[in-house]
């Protein structure tokens, strides 16, 4: 069996309407037995797919973002930043951008964020009047600003693949994921600016203190979670643990959670995150076999005979990272990709922190994508919205990531000015 | 909506809903492991305990539990994430033989798999986990379990009727639930 | 098996490890048995897939033993997983130096020990590499085990590593391999453990400032290879094989410690992080020999003693 009846087994079961990772796995399965592989081989490498510990964010995320929206927490916070932009049209979509940009701190994934997302931002929106696409798309592309912004699983990862410094890529990292914030308000600025209804209500001071008075507690979980992080107290994975438990204390002291929701918050978080998930191990063994066929170091081998200059080999590079980042998970995409790519780069006369930063940011555009954007299906799965209803709201969102790809590419001077700034 | 409808949004003959009643009770027992292990890891830091390395494997491991267990009972209610184009189709009879058709493929996948688990249980090399010393074959052992549910759910998908579309049952993740 | 002779015969043994394609065991281990083999032309050919293409250490094992992947370097506290012994290898000062490595694993000690290991595996190990010694990086130079005290100290989550840990009275705390930078950057943990040039490939380097050569451990790599690949080669052929894999042994050993003299080289011309030299290697031996003789017991004691009792 040979890759393209792997590849064309793989897309007709999807347009069968059979699961993402049911389409993924039964090819792979029966690739890897024809190919005389022990029957195991697939099943302990879909296992060892989701048992990472960067993954452990991901149901720990989902519960914050369930718990704090049952609790009523997201309420509170989005009547603050209301009051705050009080008249400003759309303002919804700009607190949205500007949440995932707080998020980003904190989470290096954007599977965790977009979950959290989907919980807590839409159900509001969808409430104040904004179109479920709009909602849907500006929260799908804002929450990859999460493993742009430091501090981000994928950056550890090329940074160790790579061997670069990851202070130098997490420095790099933060001038791109400032331009994605900018361009998606832009967006937000834009679609929104001919919808009065959007208009929030005007500015108030009373209001705004009562409804700040309200958040306190809320407020207090990035710096409880940040600070836990900066302090020095405990790792990212475990500052979604601390933050989790946070908003049952939170729940339970406002007396909007009660010992009776607990079942219905671990089952609606269990299923989200088995959803995600079981994708994920199901890309782990399309990657498995991609290695094991060298395909990657096929494309490699193409891409040097058309690239023979820095911007040209860097355009490449993006364009197969936003072809990759569709049908494998990020983490496997880097692993497989780096070692082909890095030295071809360097031979070029590629700065390596621009491919990394370069390779990151064109594989979180490919969790937007069809047919196996998993961000798509993350905000398919929280909200119950269809995979086109989702695409569809994100598409006009991929102007800015697109051209912050660009941007980067064409000055990456813009990328290594933080790092050269801070001496790394 | 009361909280039965929510959980069963589907009428499943009472064998499938016990057995939807256990993976759920597996997944959530899997997901509180992980929430307090992962705190207990960054408790022990500052506690005079201290020194367990199993913490961090054990959620892991539970990571991946939670995520087989639960194949059954995503695939019994319809949540798997899948391509859904072809229910735009208006020949109801193709959309109705299309979903039958992937049931029958699920369920042929899901047995693929839990033979692969089998295997895997069944020639056991004796090799145990770095820091629990646990024999790595319990981590085969509930995905086996899930595989099998999922092949029967699927299997039982095949003559029971469609669920109503997602549109129109949302699932609770989508309920306009707002505090009270 | 089909008869016809020539090129089309050769078998393919592919060659798994965790390391990125410019790490010694790479560049200057996986390629030259490939080269190696070439060159002897005896019908063998290698695809290497490095950097955990076929997945992390333990898995990549799991796939030797079932014959999924046939050849791969492996540490021994991952094999110990499987075949318990083995993993005295990676115990503190177990060994002194690569030159004690590789005497006592030539000088037939460790023949009982490779037959056990195939006969509880079903894999075989055709050889020993050198990885580098194993130092600590903190805030503070760590010169006697004293200076441990009090030091929340990363090390990995396996129970040899947490013996290590015991016995040379450090404190060890959990904390995943990607976490390690941040955790050490945040104050999270204040130290780790690791070869010279895994500390400067995941910059941990930049987040502490003193790297004490304690050379605790002697790093040691298995060259493992599947029974079903090791069967399907003439005899010949696994001559040629195991000669290949023994030869790359010392010129990958001399990569290594290039590698490690150039990194510290640069530390030292920059200044930072400060390299701790004067280490009282005497009392952390001292300390952790006393641990094992009292600790270990069976097969791992006689394993110990053997390789202590060989010391020069
Ligand atoms: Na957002
Ligand atoms: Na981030």
């Amino acid at each position: 069996m040979t890759m393209l009846l792997l590849v064309l087994a793989i897309a007709a079961l999807l347009m069968l309407r059979v699961p993402v990772a049911f389409a993924f796995l039964g090819p792979c399965l029966a690739y890897l037995v024809i190919d005389g592989q022990s029957l195991g081989l697939s099943m302990r490498t879909i296992v060892n797919g989701v048992s990472s510990f960067p993954l452990l964010a991901v149901p720990l995320f989902v519960l914050v973002g369930t718990t704090a929206s049952r609790a009523g927490i997201a309420d509170r916070i989005f009547d603050l930043a209301l009051a705050l932009l009080g008249r400003v049209r759309g303002s919804l979509g700009y607190v949205n951008v500007g949440l995932s940009l707080g998020f980003s701190w904190i989470s290096g994934t954007a599977v965790a964020d977009a979950a959290y997302e989907a919980k807590v931002q839409i159900p509001v929106m969808l409430s104040k009047g904004y179109s479920r696409p709009f909602s849907l798309g500006v929260t799908g592309a804002s929450s990859l600003i999460s493993p742009v912004m430091p501090p981000s699983i994928p950056a550890v990862i090329y940074a160790g693949i790579a061997t670069v410094s990851t202070g130098a890529l997490f420095a790099a990292s933060v001038v791109p994921a400032l331009l994605m914030s900018l361009g998606l308000c832009i967006v937000v600025y834009i679609l929104c600016r001919s919808k009065p209804e959007l208009d929030g209500e005007p500015f108030n001071w009373k209001r705004l203190g009562r409804a700040a008075q309200r958040a306190i507690g809320a407020m207090a979980a990035p710096i409880l979670i940040l600070g836990g992080i900066l302090g020095g107290f405990f790792t990212p994975t475990e500052a979604a643990a601390v933050g989790a438990a946070y908003m049952f204390i939170l729940g339970f002291a406002y007396r909007t959670l009660k010992v009776k929701d607990l079942p219905s918050i671990f089952r609606e978080t269990v299923v989200t995150t088995a959803a995600i998930l079981i994708i994920i191990a199901s890309a782990s063994l399309v990657g498995w076999i991609l290695a094991i066929e060298r395909v990657p170091q096929q494309v490699a081998a193409a891409m040097l005979s058309v690239a023979d200059n820095p911007t040209m080999f860097l355009a490449l590079t993006a364009l197969l990272m936003l072809v990759l980042g569709t049908v494998l998970d990020a983490v496997a995409a880097l692993v497989i990709t780096v070692p082909i790519l890095l030295p071809i780069g360097l031979q070029i006369g590629v700065d390596p922190i621009v491919l990394g930063v370069v390779l990151i940011v064109s594989l979180m555009i490919g969790l937007l994508t069809p047919p196996v954007g998993t961000v798509l299906y993350v905000l398919s799965s929280a909200t119950g919205a269809k995979i086109g209803e989702v695409f569809r709201g994100t598409r006009p969102f991929f102007i800015p990531l697109v051209a912050v790809v660009v941007i980067v590419i064409v000055f990456p001077g813009l990328v290594m000015w933080l790092p050269n700034l801070l001496g790394l | 909506m009361d909280e039965a409808t929510r959980l069963a949004p589907r009428r499943e003959p009472r064998i499938l809903r016990w057995i939807s009643a256990l993976e759920l009770a597996i997944g959530c027992l899997a997901l509180a492991v992980i929430f307090v292990l992962v705190l207990v890891q960054a408790a022990q830091r500052y506690l005079p305990v201290g020194g367990w390395p199993w913490t961090g494997e054990l959620a892991r491991y539970s990571l991946a539990w939670l995520t087989f267990i639960m194949l059954g009972y995503l695939a019994g209610q319809g949540q798997h994430i899948a391509v859904e184009a072809i229910d735009t189709l208006r020949w109801k009879g193709v959309v109705r033989a299309v979903r039958i058709f992937a049931h029958v493929v699920v369920a042929a996948i899901a047995l693929g798999f839990a033979a692969a688990c089998f295997d895997l249980v069944a020639n056991d090399t004796g090799q145990v986990s770095p820091a629990l010393e646990m024999p790595m074959v319990w981590l085969y052992v509930i995905p086996l379990v899930g595989f099998a549910f999922t092949a029967m759910k699927s299997i039982a998908l095949i003559f029971l009727p469609e669920p109503a579309e997602r549109d129109e049952t949302p699932t609770e993740p989508n309920d306009p639930e707002v505090p009270r | 098996a089909c008869g016809e002779d020539g090129a089309d015969d050769a078998v393919t043994l592919s060659f798994a490890n965790s390391y990125p394609t410019s790490h010694a065991h790479n560049r200057c281990g996986t390629e030259l048995v490939k080269e190696k083999l070439e060159a002897a032309d005896v019908g063998i050919e290698v695809e290497i897939f490095s950097d955990s293409q076929l997945g992390g250490d333990a898995d990549r094992f799991t796939s030797v033993m079932a014959g999924d992947i046939s050849m791969d370097i492996q540490g021994s506290s991952a094999l110990a997983s499987s075949h318990e012994p083995i993993g005295v290898f990676d115990m503190a000062y177990a060994f002194d130096g690569p030159d004690h490595l590789f005497e006592w694993f030539d000088g037939g000690d460790a023949d009982q020990l490779k037959e056990d290991f195939a006969a509880e595996t079903g894999a075989h190990i055709l050889d020993v590499w050198y990885f580098g010694m194993r130092h600590f990086s903190a805030n503070d130079p760590i010169r006697t085990p004293a200076d441990l005290q009090g030091l929340r100290m990363r090390f990995p989550d396996s129970p040899i590593y947490l013996a290590n840990a015991e016995a040379m009275g450090a404190e060890a705390t959990a904390v995943a391999f990607e976490e390690v930078y941040l955790s050490l950057q945040q104050g999270v943990v204040d130290g780790q453990e690791n070869p010279i040039d895994t500390i400067q490939s995941m910059s941990f380097n930049e987040v502490q400032s003193h790297v004490s050569l304690t050379g605790h451990q002697t790093g040691s790599q298995m060259i493992v290879v599947s029974d079903a690949a090791w069967q399907s080669l003439s005899s010949e052929q696994q001559e040629a094989l195991t000669e290949a894999v023994h030869e790359t042994r010392a010129e990958n050993r001399q990569c290594i410690e290039d590698d490690t003299e150039a990194i510290l080289d640069e530390w030292r011309s920059a200044g930072a992080p400060t390299i701790v030299e004067d280490v009282d290697l005497a009392a952390f031996q001292a300390a952790t020999e006393a641990y094992f003789l009292e600790n270990l017991e069976g097969d791992q004691l006689e394993l110990y003693e053997s390789i202590r009792s060989s010391a020069p």
